[in-house]
C-alpha cells in the first residue's frame, strides 16, 4: 500500500481515542458537557428497568401462575393485573427515559463538534501559510467536515450507548448472581471468550478499515479532479485512459472490502453461536436445576429472558467497532491540526506613514535552493518601488515576507532582518499589520458570495468606504449589467466575470480597505484597451499617496515607480529610475533592447 | 443562503427508491438469491430455539423429562447454533459482497457519467455536491443494500413464521399480543417520510458547509493579505449552525425510533401477562406456552428494531440514489454514427460561422470562415470578447457546432460523434487543468500508449526538459494534492507537452504562453514551427502580436466578427485594428513585457 502515501499512516491506531485525545475533546462539548452525566443517569435508569422486567414475569410464573389454586382465582387474577400494570407503567418510564437520552447525548456529541469545526476553522486562519502550500484544500476539508463528523458519531452513538450497555450487563450479572449464583457463574464464563473474539477482529480488521479509508479518499480525490477537468479530458479524449487508471482503483477498493467482509462474516455470527449455546446450557443445566428443585421454573423462564439482554449489547458495541476506528484516527487528525504551530505573531501595534526595510536578506524555502541573496532595499512613505527579473528571480518571494506569509528565521538559516519604521516585522501584530497592505494579486480569488462581500472580504464596513470602492474602481459601471448590482453572486457557479471586471473587483477591494501599503502583482493577461484605461486610472488613484511594491510586467507601471529593482537568481543586480538603469547598459537595458527587438524583428 | 435556488425537485417516493434499489441488486440476482436463501436458514433456527424452550419448560414444570434427555437437548441446541453461524456467515459473505460489488459499480458508472456530462451538466454540477455522492452517497445505498434489504426481509420473514406459531399456541393470544403492532405500521409510515425529507435537508446543509470550508481554503491567502478572518469565520458559523440544527431535527426522529418500538413490543408482553396469565390460570395454556410466547415477541421485536434501522437505511439509500441518479440518469452527450475516416493530415475549414449560447442576447461568433489546411498555422488576435475563446470551444465540441459551419476534409462536424471530433484537435488552455497524478501520466492524457521516447520529445518541444531536471523524480514526479506544485508556467508548458503528444492534426493554442516569458515563447514557437514532418495544422490564438506573426494568416477580430485577415505584413501596412494594435504595443509599449 506505500503507493497511496496518503496521510492516514496510522497502522499502529488504537482503537479508542486515547484518553488525552478525550481530555482535550469533551470540554469542547462546552455547556452541553452537563448533558452527558444527565445522560448516563437516564441509561442507568434504563438498566435497572430492563432488568426489572424479566423479574416481574419470574413472580408471575412464581406467583399467581402456579400458585393459583392456593391464592384463589380471583387474587390470582388481580395480582396479574397488578404486575401487568407495574410492567406497563416500567415500560413508559423506559420508553421517555431511552428517549430523553438519547436526545441528550445527540445533542452533546453535535454540539460538542460543532465548536470542535468552529475551533478548527478558526484555526485555519491562524496557520501559517506554508501549511496551505503543503496540504491540499480537499484534504484539509475532510479534516474540518468528514472527521469531525465521525467523532459526534462515535460520542453519540458509540461511547456513551456503550457505557448504557456497560451497566446493563453488570446489572443483569448481579440479578442472575442473585437469582442463582451457578447460572451467573455459568454465564459469566462467555465474557471471556467474547472479548477475545472481540479482540481478534480487532486486530484483524484494523489495516483493512485504514487501507479502505487511504483508498477511498484517493478514489474520491479523483472523483472530484475529473469533474474539474472535464473540458480537459473530453478534448483529450482522456475517458479511456482515465477509466483505466480509476478501474485500478476501484478494484483495489473492493478487494480490500471483501477481505473486510470475510473477517465481518466470521465475527458477528459467532455472537450468535454464543448465544444459542448459552441458551442450551441454561435449559439444561437449569432444567437439571428445576428437575432437583434447586431453581424455581420462574428462575429459569426469566434467565432465558436474560441470556437475550446479555448478548444484544455486546453485539452492538462490536458492529460499531468500525465507527471507534474511524473516530480514533478522525480525533488523531483534528488534534493534530488542533495542536500545528500556528503563525508567529508580535504584539508592537505598527506606526503609521513609516519606511519599509529589506536589510540583507537573505531566504530559502529548502536549503539548497536559495531565494533571496542579500537583498536591501526600502521604501520610503509615499515610494512606489517596482520589481522586474525573470519567473523564478525571487520577486514573489519579496512579496510573500512583506505579507507575512513566510518568516525569517535564522534557525534555518535565514539571514537580515524586515523592519517596519524601525521595528523587525515579527514584532507587529500581523493582523494590524496585514490590514495597512492592500494586495492586489494577479489572479482574483472570488468567494461564492454577494460582489459586495467579495469587495469587504465578508467584513462589516462602512456604506461610505464601500460607496468610494465601487465608484473609485470604475465597477459601478458594469454594475447595472449584473442581476442584482453589488448583490450579485459570483464565484464558483455563480455569475462569471470578465477577466477586465476581476481586475476592477481587485482593485476595489483594496480601495475599501484603505491601505497605506499597497502591493501589487501586475497581472500579464490580456485586457481590452478601453478597460485597461480604465484602471490606469484606478491604479492612479491607488498608488496616490501610498507606499507601493508593485511586481511589473509593463513598461508604462515601471515608469512610475521611483525606484526599479532588477531582480536576477534572488539577488538585486540593478536598480534606479527607469532612465538611470538605460543609461547603465546592464540587464535592464538589455531586456528592454530584447523586447523591442523581439517587437520589430520581421 | 448564498446559494442559488435548488431547481425544485419532483416529490421523490421512498417506494420508488426502494424499489431502484432492489433494481441494483437484480444486477447480481444468484447472489442475491442465495444469500437470502441462508437468511432463511438462519431465521428458521432462530424459530425452532424458543419452540424448544417451550417444550421444556412445559415437561419441566410436568417433570416428564430425564436429566440425560435434557443433555441431548444441549446438544441439539449446540447444533443449532454451529448451522446458524455456518448460514449467517454464508448470507453475509453473499450479500454484503454483492453490496461492495455495486458500490464499486456505482463508482465507475459515476465516473463514465461525469466523463460523458456535456459542458452545460458539468457547469450546474458543485463540486462539493458532487463529491459528496461518492463520499456519502455511495456507501449509504452500498449499506441499505447490504442491511436494509436483509433487514427487511427478515423482517417480513420472521414475522410471518412466528405469528403462524403462536397462533399454534393460541389464536386469541396471538391477536391479543399482535395489537399493538398496526400502531406501529402507522407511526412507521409517517416517520418514514420525516427521516426521508430531513436527512436530505441535514445532507444538503452538510454540502454547503463543505463548500464554504473548501471555498475558504482556497481563497485563505486572499483572506490573510488583507488580514480579514472574522467576517469568515462568522459565515461559516451560521453554516456550522444550520447544520447542527438540522440534524438535531432528524435525530429527534431518528432516536425516537428503538425506544418507541421497544415499548411496543414490551407492552405486548404486558398484554401476554395478563391475558396469557388469565388463560394459564385457566388451564387453557401452559407455562411453556406462555414462555414461548414471550421468545416469540422478543423474536418479533428484532425486525421491528430491524425494520425501523432498515428505514431509516433504505430511507437514505433511497434518498442518496436519488441524488446520484440525478447524475447518473441524464442523457450525456449523444453519441452519433460517423463517416470520418481515422484522423489524419486534414483541413479545417470554418464557412460562414455564426453561433450565439444559450440564452445570450447577441451571439458571440458572426459570420466567421477561414481555412487551415496541414502544416498551415493561423492566428487570431483581437481584445476580450472577440469570440476567440468561442471559437476553440466550438471546434473541441464543447457547444453545439450548428450545422453547415466547419468542416473536416469537407465532413460536416455538425453530424460527427463528438468523441471523434475532438481526436482531431489538441488544444491547450489558457488556464490547463493537471490532474494530481505524474507528469508523465498528465501527458499520457491523449495517448495512454504514448511511449518513453515520445514522452521526451513533446517535453523537448514544449520546453519543460530543464525543469523536469529541477524535479525529484522528474517525469514521474507527483504533481497536485499527492506531490509538487508547478508555477504557472510550467503548468502551460507541461500543457502543451501534454497537447504535442496527443496525435491530432490540428494543434489549438488559446493564449497558450501568457505565462512565460517572450523568449520562452519565442523559443516553443520556433520549435513547432520547425517540428520535422510536422503537417499539423496550428491555430493561435494570442495577445501578443509577437506570437502570431509568422502565421500563415492572422485573423484580426472584435465583437465577434472578423474585421481583418491576412498577413503580418499586409496587415501592418493598412490602417486597421490591426496596425492600432501594433502601434499600441509598439510605440506606448504597453502590451510589451519586460521579461
Amino acid at each position: 500500500m506505500s503507493d497511496l502515501g496518503l496521510d492516514d499512516n496510522l497502522e499502529g491506531a488504537k482503537i479508542f481515542p486515547t484518553r488525552t485525545a478525550l481530555r482535550r475533546l469533551l470540554p469542547m462539548a462546552g455547556s452541553s458537557l452537563g448533558y452527558l452525566p444527565a445522560a448516563f443517569c437516564l441509561l442507568a435508569i434504563l438498566a435497572g428497568i430492563q432488568v426489572g422486567l424479566p423479574q416481574l414475569v419470574k413472580s408471575a410464573i412464581d406467583g399467581p401462575l402456579s400458585q393459583a389454586a392456593t391464592l384463589g382465582k380471583a387474587e390470582a387474577f388481580s395480582q396479574l393485573q397488578d404486575l401487568a400494570l407495574l410492567f406497563l407503567g416500567l415500560l413508559g418510564i423506559g420508553f421517555l427515559v431511552d428517549y430523553a437520552a438519547a436526545l441528550l447525548l445527540h445533542r452533546f456529541g453535535q454540539t460538542l463538534v460543532q465548536n470542535l469545526r468552529h475551533q478548527l476553522f478558526s484555526k485555519l486562519h491562524r496557520l501559517p501559510i506554508s501549511y496551505f502550500d503543503k496540504n491540499a484544500a480537499g484534504r484539509v476539508v475532510s479534516r474540518v467536515v468528514n472527521d469531525s463528523n465521525a467523532l459526534s458519531e462515535m460520542f453519540s452513538s458509540v461511547l456513551a450507548p456503550g457505557l448504557g450497555d456497560l451497566l446493563l450487563l453488570t446489572a443483569i450479572f448481579i440479578t442472575l448472581f442473585v437469582s442463582d449464583p451457578k447460572l451467573g457463574l455459568a454465564l459469566l464464563l462467555f465474557l471471556p471468550a467474547l472479548l477475545g473474539l472481540v479482540a481478534w477482529f480487532r486486530k484483524a480488521s484494523t489495516p483493512l478499515y485504514l487501507v479502505q479509508r487511504r483508498v477511498l479518499a484517493i478514489i474520491n480525490g479523483f472523483l472530484g479532479e475529473v469533474l474539474e477537468g472535464l473540458t480537459t479530458v473530453k478534448s483529450f479524449g482522456g475517458a479511456g485512459f482515465l477509466r483505466e487508471r480509476f478501474g485500478k482503483l476501484n478494484r483495489e477498493c473492493y478487494d480490500n472490502e471483501i477481505e473486510l467482509v470475510h473477517k465481518i462474516s466470521i465475527f458477528r455470527p459467532m455472537f450468535y453461536v454464543a448465544q444459542t449455546v448459552a441458551t442450551g446450557m441454561l435449559l439444561t443445566f437449569g432444567g437439571i436445576g428445576v428437575l432437583r428443585s434447586e431453581i424455581s421454573l420462574g428462575t429459569l423462564v426469566s434467565s432465558l429472558l436474560y441470556v437475550r439482554l446479555l448478548f444484544s449489547p455486546l453485539e452492538e458495541l462490536a458492529e460499531r467497532y468500525n465507527i471507534l476506528l474511524r473516530a480514533s484516527v478522525a480525533s488523531g487528525r483534528v488534534i493534530e491540526v488542533l495542536d500545528l504551530q500556528e503563525e508567529p505573531d508580535g504584539e508592537q501595534e505598527p506606526a503609521h506613514r513609516q519606511t519599509i526595510e529589506f536589510e540583507n536578506v537573505s531566504y530559502h524555502y529548502s536549503a539548497d535552493k536559495p531565494i533571496l541573496n542579500d537583498v536591501s532595499f526600502s521604501i520610503g512613505p509615499g515610494e512606489t518601488v517596482a520589481l522586474v527579473g525573470p519567473t523564478g528571480s525571487g520577486k514573489s518571494t519579496i512579496i510573500s515576507l512583506l505579507l507575512g506569509f513566510y518568516d525569517l528565521d535564522p534557525e534555518k538559516g535565514h539571514q537580515g532582518e524586515i523592519r517596519y519604521g524601525g521595528v523587525p516585522l515579527r514584532d507587529l501584530d500581523r493582523k494590524l499589520w496585514r490590514r495597512r497592505m492592500a494586495f492586489v494579486s494577479q489572479d482574483l480569488f472570488l468567494f461564492k458570495a454577494s460582489l459586495k462581500r467579495n469587495i469587504t472580504l465578508f467584513e462589516e464596513q462602512s456604506k461610505d468606504s464601500l460607496d468610494e470602492a465601487v465608484e473609485g474602481s470604475g465597477i459601478a459601471k458594469f454594475l447595472p449589467d449584473l442581476p442584482e448590482g453589488l448583490e450579485t453572486i459570483v464565484g464558483e457557479k455563480g455569475h462569471a466575470l470578465s477577466t477586465g471586471q476581476r481586475q476592477l473587483l481587485s482593485f476595489a477591494r483594496a480601495l475599501a480597505f484603505d491601505p497605506e501599503f499597497l502591493i501589487l502583482d501586475e497581472a500579464t493577461a490580456n485586457i481590452d484597451s478601453e478597460t485597461e484605461a480604465q484602471l490606469e486610472l484606478v491604479l492612479d488613484r491607488l498608488l496616490d499617496g501610498r507606499q507601493a511594491i508593485i511586481v511589473a510586467h509593463r513598461l508604462a507601471t515601471v515608469r512610475r515607480a521611483d525606484v526599479i529593482l532588477v531582480l536576477s537568481e534572488g539577488r538585486i543586480i540593478e536598480r534606479g529610475s527607469h532612465s538611470t538603469l538605460l543609461a547603465m547598459n546592464g540587464l535592464y537595458a538589455e531586456m528592454i533592447r530584447k523586447a523591442e527587438s523581439l517587437h520589430h524583428k520581421e | 443562503m448564498d446559494t442559488p435556488v435548488k431547481p425544485q425537485k419532483a416529490e421523490t417516493s421512498p417506494v420508488r427508491g426502494i424499489r431502484r434499489l432492489l433494481q441494483l441488486l437484480d444486477t447480481y440476482p444468484w447472489q442475491t438469491l442465495g444469500g437470502l436463501l441462508a437468511v432463511v436458514v438462519t431465521d428458521l433456527v432462530t424459530l425452532v430455539v424458543p419452540w424448544i424452550s417451550k417444550v421444556l419448560v412445559d415437561r419441566l414444570e410436568a417433570r416428564s423429562i430425564q436429566e440425560r434427555e435434557l443433555l441431548w437437548w444441549g446438544a441439539l441446541l449446540l447444533v443449532l447454533g454451529i448451522v446458524s453461524f455456518l448460514a449467517k456467515k454464508i448470507w453475509r459473505h453473499l450479500i454484503l459482497g454483492a453490496s461492495k460489488r455495486i458500490e464499486a459499480d456505482l463508482r465507475q458508472q459515476l465516473l463514465d457519467k461525469t466523463m460523458a456530462m456535456t459542458s452545460a451538466q458539468a457547469r450546474v454540477t458543485e463540486s462539493g455536491k458532487f463529491l459528496a455522492l461518492a463520499s456519502n452517497d455511495i456507501p449509504a445505498v452500498g449499506q441499505a443494500l447490504a442491511f436494509g434489504i436483509i433487514a427487511l426481509f427478515d423482517a417480513v420473514f420472521i414475522t410471518g413464521v412466528a405469528t403462524v406459531l403462536m397462533l399454534q399456541l393460541s389464536p386469541a393470544l396471538t391477536g391479543w399480543a399482535l395489537l399493538p403492532f398496526p400502531i406501529l405500521a402507522v407511526v412507521m409510515t409517517v416517520a418514514m417520510r420525516l427521516i426521508y425529507r430531513r436527512w436530505d435537508t441535514a445532507q444538503s446543509s452538510l454540502e454547503a458547509l463543505t463548500e464554504k470550508t473548501r471555498e475558504s481554503l482556497v481563497g485563505i491567502r486572499t483572506l490573510r493579505s488583507y488580514g480579514q478572518s472574522e467576517g469568515d469565520i462568522s459565515a461559516f458559523s451560521v453554516k456550522n449552525r444550520s447544520y447542527l440544527e438540522d440534524m438535531m431535527s432528524y435525530v429527534k426522529v431518528d432516536a425516537s425510533f428503538n425506544p418507541f418500538i421497544l415499548l411496543l413490543a414490551g407492552s405486548s408482553t404486558a398484554v401476554l401477562l395478563k391475558v396469557g396469565g388469565e388463560l394459564v390460570i385457566a388451564g387453557k395454556l401452559t407455562i411453556g406456552d406462555l414462555a414461548a410466547f414471550t421468545g416469540y415477541l422478543g423474536l418479533l421485536t428484532w425486525p421491528m428494531i430491524a425494520a425501523g434501522w432498515m428505514l431509516v437505511l433504505l430511507q437514505r439509500g433511497s434518498a442518496s440514489i436519488d441524488r446520484l441518479d440525478e447524475i447518473l440518469t441524464p442523457e450525456g452527450e449523444r453519441e452519433l454514427q460517423t463517416e470520418l475516416p481515422m484522423p489524419g493530415p486534414s483541413t479545417l475549414e470554418v464557412r460562414n460561422l455564426t453561433f450565439s449560447y444559450p440564452g445570450a442576447k447577441k451571439p458571440s461568433l458572426t459570420d466567421w470562415s477561414f481555412r487551415c489546411a496541414p502544416g498551415q498555422t493561423i492566428g487570431i488576435v483581437g481584445p476580450v470578447g472577440s469570440g476567440k475563446s468561442t471559437l476553440i470551444r466550438l471546434l473541441l465540441a464543447l457547444e453545439t457546432i450548428p450545422k453547415d459551419t466547419i468542416f473536416l476534409d469537407d465532413h460536416d462536424l455538425h453530424d460527427v460523434d463528438h468523441r471523434r471530433i475532438r481526436q482531431y484537435f489538441s488544444p491547450v488552455m489558457q488556464e490547463p487543468f493537471l490532474f494530481s497524478d505524474t507528469i508523465a501520466n498528465n501527458l499520457r492524457l491523449g495517448f495512454g500508449t504514448a511511449q518513453m521516447s515520445e514522452l521526451e520529445q513533446a517535453v523537448e518541444s514544449a520546453d519543460l526538459a530543464e525543469d523536469l531536471k529541477l524535479f525529484p523524480k522528474g517525469l514521474e514526479t507527483e504533481l497536485g494534492e499527492r506531490g509538487i506544485s508547478l508555477s504557472g508556467g510550467q503548468r502551460q508548458r507541461s500543457a502543451l507537452a501534454r497537447a504535442l503528444l496527443k496525435p491530432s492534426p490540428i494543434l489549438l493554442l488559446d493564449d497558450t504562453l501568457s505565462a512565460v516569458d517572450t523568449l520562452t515563447e519565442q523559443r516553443i514557437l520556433h520549435h513547432l514551427r520547425n517540428r520535422k514532418d510536422d503537417s499539423r495544422g496550428l491555430i493561435l490564438i494570442s495577445h501578443r502580436l509577437s506570437a502570431v506573426k509568422q502565421a500563415d494568416e492572422i485573423l484580426v477580430t472584435r465583437d465577434g466578427h472578423i474585421v481583418d485577415r491576412g498577413t503580418h505584413k499586409e496587415l501592418s501596412a493598412r490602417p486597421g485594428l490591426y496596425q492600432e494594435l501594433l502601434t499600441h504595443q509598439a510605440n506606448e509599449q504597453e502590451e510589451r513585457e519586460l521579461v
